[in-house]
């Protein structure tokens, strides 16, 4: 089922929206993650399309048919939260079970959907067990069973691995990607974690100050950010930025061109900074210092003075002494020039 | 659902909720709580009409004058005093030697705890037996220590002890079954740690568990209070529906009991209630007074 | 390590001295209830007769109707136990997960009934249930009972440790409120809701003074009620005496060992509350 928010604001006290203006939609059958630092907003526009909260403004639509008004019950979703929403009380089964029973479904009937959504998330030889004897991530997979259980038009994920450990956190965002694709369920998923939101997602809405920042691809938002926040909140490794001024009187300037004077700022990803000029490097480099490098297990990072700045750079396997001076240069696929608002110069 | 705006609908829905609570509340609680203020300053009262004539202090003025009421309000106050601070003594200390005994605190918790389940009425008649001056086993055992035997409900100047006693073990199980919380919440590393320093048991005594009990110790007086301001069961029972001899038992309770279903002296029974009621919302709020602060939370 | 030894036995030595005085009364009862009356006179006391006359408590149970008496406290406990329970039950729900207009001005309302000594509520209740015509009746035995702010406190308490996302879990699950209150919040507050029923049960079974009060006429009395004036009836008969407090005693014993567990989890989570 498609999702529309068209003009959405909310407001939880009159004088600040917590989230403003909010226009998108998600396409039927896709896998959209919300994703953005905690506080930004994800938590509550989930909440407006399962409609436990209520817009201050807008209108939201499934496959056109405007549900603003309508409860949660009467929407056709599921849910599953972080934490803490299984009923304690009730079996793995009768978790499942437990949305058919209140649409009166007969015992039979139900217990049968339960088996069959138990096998779909791989609990099927749990189903007697009561839920706090499972483990974090079985819990987490009876969760989606029972929002399943009622085939809704919508799956929604509130941080449903956040409180899983890595490992585990990697194996069921997986499980996760399957059973989308099983069920052809349209999904969206809260997570704070970019790579989270990186491997699993057909598409990533990045939300932060009330506002959508960028909507799309999970590469585009890697390849093209739109703007510095979300160059920042993407990827594994920090984002250098500085100001533009410490290239005023570098030839890079030059090699820039008009867009550079619109610039306040300047990032550069620490994967993107090279020791050798090659096809994808600017033909300038910038003169630095090493400070210190270290290596943690496979990645090595390198710690480089730049006219009184520090800049990351990972990757480099080329040795050189410490304090020896040398030309690094910048990937363009990894550097980006923001104006005054932050936003990307090479997107327009 | 979270942020809907509440609403009239929603209001009569939780009314709805709250309605069977309400009505009996206000009719066996509230509404009593304001007509007994009321009946406590008329000068007269028909129980017949319900009605009642002329306001003004006269019930007041009556119990301030009338020596029984003293005697109660003394008794009362006896009573209190020689219950609340042996009560909580006792079961501290008993709670301590439970908690030294882990293997066994289960079993001897059950058995101190059995008094307090029981009917006050039933158990009193069996202390009844207990006291008495001819064949009571307590004489029994005085008799054993070459002691004089005690007219124990016959006495007057032994009504109070008789009381006091048994309204001690009466009540001792449920301040031990919360001295046990409240000593095992009180982290063990404290102790540890104090031993290391050196602390003797009775220093830790002192300096960790006194403090860290204090709460509960706090609030455990205070309900004792409040408990044994209303003492009347057993007095009932153990002086066959009077106050004693020479009325050496009569409390609070049992005055407002005697001119309320005794006497039918509605308006000076209130008056009564009314001290009761001042009495144990100044022991509520001294309790909040003294925990606000100097309990150590 | 001797002296710590000596200590310990006698410290041990004092809780068994402490819970021998807390049991004995309630093995004095039997023990005297299965005497003949010269037996239970004699000094110097003895501790268990010879050939216990067990046959006392059935003739104690006809010496005044003790069955209708059961069969009233029964009735009273049960009724206002579940009667209690459930507009607790009701209320303490609507404090804890409704919103409306003027929550906490109600609450606070009937929080003062909480602080207020039930004694002093008597002389009205009385006025009132004799107006309405209601003495010696059942009614009058459980009406007065059948709310208490405490309960509906101690059970809020309960409730709002469930945390919200199951209540929004169940709302998108399709419940109403009474759906959720019943199939879900009941059932994982059981514990807590048993615990004040035994509790609910147990001071209602005990009750005196207002079962006295409210009952003149003798075919309505509960067992303590009986219990109290069966002196009336048998004298100086003291193991009929003895034996009529078994009757009010022993159920009470029984329900408290075989349901300790909640009633010790009861008083400490409502003991400190007030
Ligand atoms: N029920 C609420 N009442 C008031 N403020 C809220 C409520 N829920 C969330 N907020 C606020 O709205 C902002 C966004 O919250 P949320 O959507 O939960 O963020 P996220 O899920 O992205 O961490 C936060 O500043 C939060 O404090
Ligand atoms: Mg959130």
């Amino acid at each position: 089922m498609q999702v529309r928010f068209s003009h959405i604001s909310l407001a939880f006290t009159p004088d600040k929206d917590t989230l403003h203006d909010l226009n998108f939609t998600i396409n039927d059958g896709e896998l959209v993650c919300l994703l953005g630092p905690s506080g930004g907003g994800k938590s509550t526009t989930l909440n407006l399309i399962s409609g436990l909260l209520v817009p201050t403004k807008g209108n939201i639509l499934f496959d056109n048919q405007d549900v603003t008004k309508m409860g949660p019950s009467e929407r056709k979703i599921g849910m599953v939260f972080q934490n803490y929403s299984l009923y304690p009380h009730l079996t793995v089964e009768n978790n499942i079970a437990f949305p058919l029973k209140i649409a009166h479904w007969k015992k039979a009937d139900r217990l049968a959907r339960a088996a069959k959504l138990a096998k779909l998330v791989h609990v099927e030889d749990q189903l007697q067990k009561n839920v706090n004897e499972l483990s974090g991530g079985q819990q987490q997979r009876v969760a989606i069973a029972r929002a399943l259980a009622k085939d809704p038009n919508i799956l929604l994920l509130d941080e449903p691995l956040s409180n899983l450990d890595a490992r585990l956190r990697m194996e069921m965002r997986e499980e996760i990607r399957r059973i989308q694709q099983e069920t052809k369920i349209t999904t969206v998923f809260v997570t704070h974690d970019q790579s989270e939101a990186m491997h699993i997602s057909d598409s990533v809405m990045v939300l932060h100050n009330a506002q959508i920042q960028q909507y799309s691809k999970p590469n585009e938002l890697y390849d093209h950010p739109a703007n510095q926040f979300v160059a920042s909140f993407i990827g594994d490794n920090p984002l250098n930025t500085f100001d533009r001024s410490l290239l005023d009187d570098t030839e890079l300037k030059e090699e820039l061109g008009k867009v550079y004077d619109k610039a306040t700022t300047v990032g550069v990803r620490a994967e993107n900074i090279v020791l050798t000029k090659g096809e994808d490097t600017y033909q300038h480099g910038v003169r630095c210092k090493l400070l210190r490098s270290h290596r943690y297990g496979l990645i090595s990072t390198r710690l480089y003075s730049f006219k009184g700045i520090e800049l990351d750079a990972t990757g480099l396997t080329e040795i050189h002494d410490t304090n020896e001076e040398v030309e690094i240069y910048f990937q363009k696929r990894g550097f980006f020039l923001f104006d005054a608002s932050g936003n990307n110069l090479f997107l327009e | 659902m979270i942020n809907q705006k509440i609403s009239w609908k929603q209001t009569l829905h939780a009314l709805l909720y709250l309605a069977p609570m309400m009505i009996l509340l206000s009719i066996f609680f509230l509404y009593p709580i304001i007509s007994t203020f009321i009946l406590s300053v008329f000068k007269k009262y028909n129980f017949y009409t319900n009605a009642g004539q002329g306001i003004g202090f006269d019930n007041f003025a009556y119990l301030w004058h009338d020596p029984m009421f003293h005697q109660a309000v003394k008794n009362t106050f006896i009573f209190v005093l020689g219950v609340v601070p042996a009560s909580i003594i006792i079961s501290l200390g008993i709670a301590l030697l439970l908690n030294r005994f882990s293997k066994v605190r289960g079993f001897f918790q059950t058995l101190y705890f059995l008094p307090y389940v029981t009917s006050t009425v039933a158990i009193a008649m069996v202390w009844t037996w207990i006291y008495h001056s001819d064949y009571g086993v307590l004489n029994f055992i005085l008799k054993l220590f070459h002691l004089p035997p005690v007219g124990w409900l016959t006495d007057p100047h032994y009504t109070m002890l008789t009381l006091i006693i048994f309204s001690i073990w009466k009540n001792l199980g449920l301040n031990i079954i919360l001295f046990l919380v409240a000593l095992n919440s009180v982290p063990k590393q404290y102790y540890l740690s104090a031993s290391i320093d050196g602390a003797t048991p009775w220093q830790q005594f002192t300096n960790i568990t006194v403090p860290l009990i204090s709460p509960t110790t706090f609030l455990l007086t205070i309900n004792a209070m409040i408990a044994s301001f209303k003492v009347f069961d057993q007095i009932y029972v153990f002086y066959h529906n009077t106050a004693g001899p020479n009325n050496s038992g009569m409390t609070i309770v049992y005055y407002l009991y005697q001119k309320f279903y005794v006497e039918n002296n509605y308006t000076v029974a209130s008056a009564a209630g009314v001290v009761l009621f001042v009495i144990i919302l100044l022991a509520t709020i001294l309790q909040n007074y003294v925990s606000k602060h100097y309990v150590h939370y | 390590m001797t002296k710590r030894k000596l200590a310990n036995i006698l410290f041990f030595l004092i809780l068994v001295l402490g819970a021998l005085i807390m049991v004995f009364p309630f093995f004095w009862m039997i023990s005297t209830s299965v005497k003949t009356p010269s037996e239970a006179a004699q000094i110097p006391p003895m501790l268990w007769p010879k050939h216990p006359h067990w046959v006392n408590f059935v003739n104690a149970f006809h010496a005044a109707p003790f069955g209708r008496y059961l069969v009233n406290s029964l009735i009273v406990t049960v009724c206002t136990t579940a009667a209690q329970m459930f507009t607790s039950i009701l209320a303490a729900f609507a404090f804890s997960k409704l919103k409306f207009w003027g929550k906490n001005l109600i609450f606070m309302i009937f929080l003062t009934t909480m602080m207020v000594p039930i004694e002093m509520l008597i002389i009205p209740n009385y006025v009132t249930l004799s107006e309405t015509h209601l003495m010696n009746t059942y009614l009058a035995l459980i009406l007065p009972w059948a709310a208490s702010f405490f309960t509906v406190f101690t059970l809020r308490q309960a409730f709002n440790a469930v945390p919200p996302q199951v209540y929004y879990a169940a709302k998108i699950d399709g419940a109403s409120d009474w759906k959720y209150l019943w199939t879900v919040l009941v059932p994982i507050c059981r514990s807590s809701i048993v615990a004040m029923t035994i509790l609910e049960v147990i001071s209602s079974w005990n009750d005196f003074m207002w079962p006295m009060i409210v009952t003149n006429d003798p075919n309505m009395r509960t067992l303590p009620v009986a219990v109290a004036s069966f002196t009336n009836d048998v004298g100086t008969n003291y193991p009929y005496m003895m034996a009529a407090a078994t009757f009010v005693i022993i159920p009470m014993i029984v329900l408290y060992v075989i349901l300790e567990k909640y009633i010790i989890q009861g008083i400490t989570k409502g003991g400190l509350v007030g």
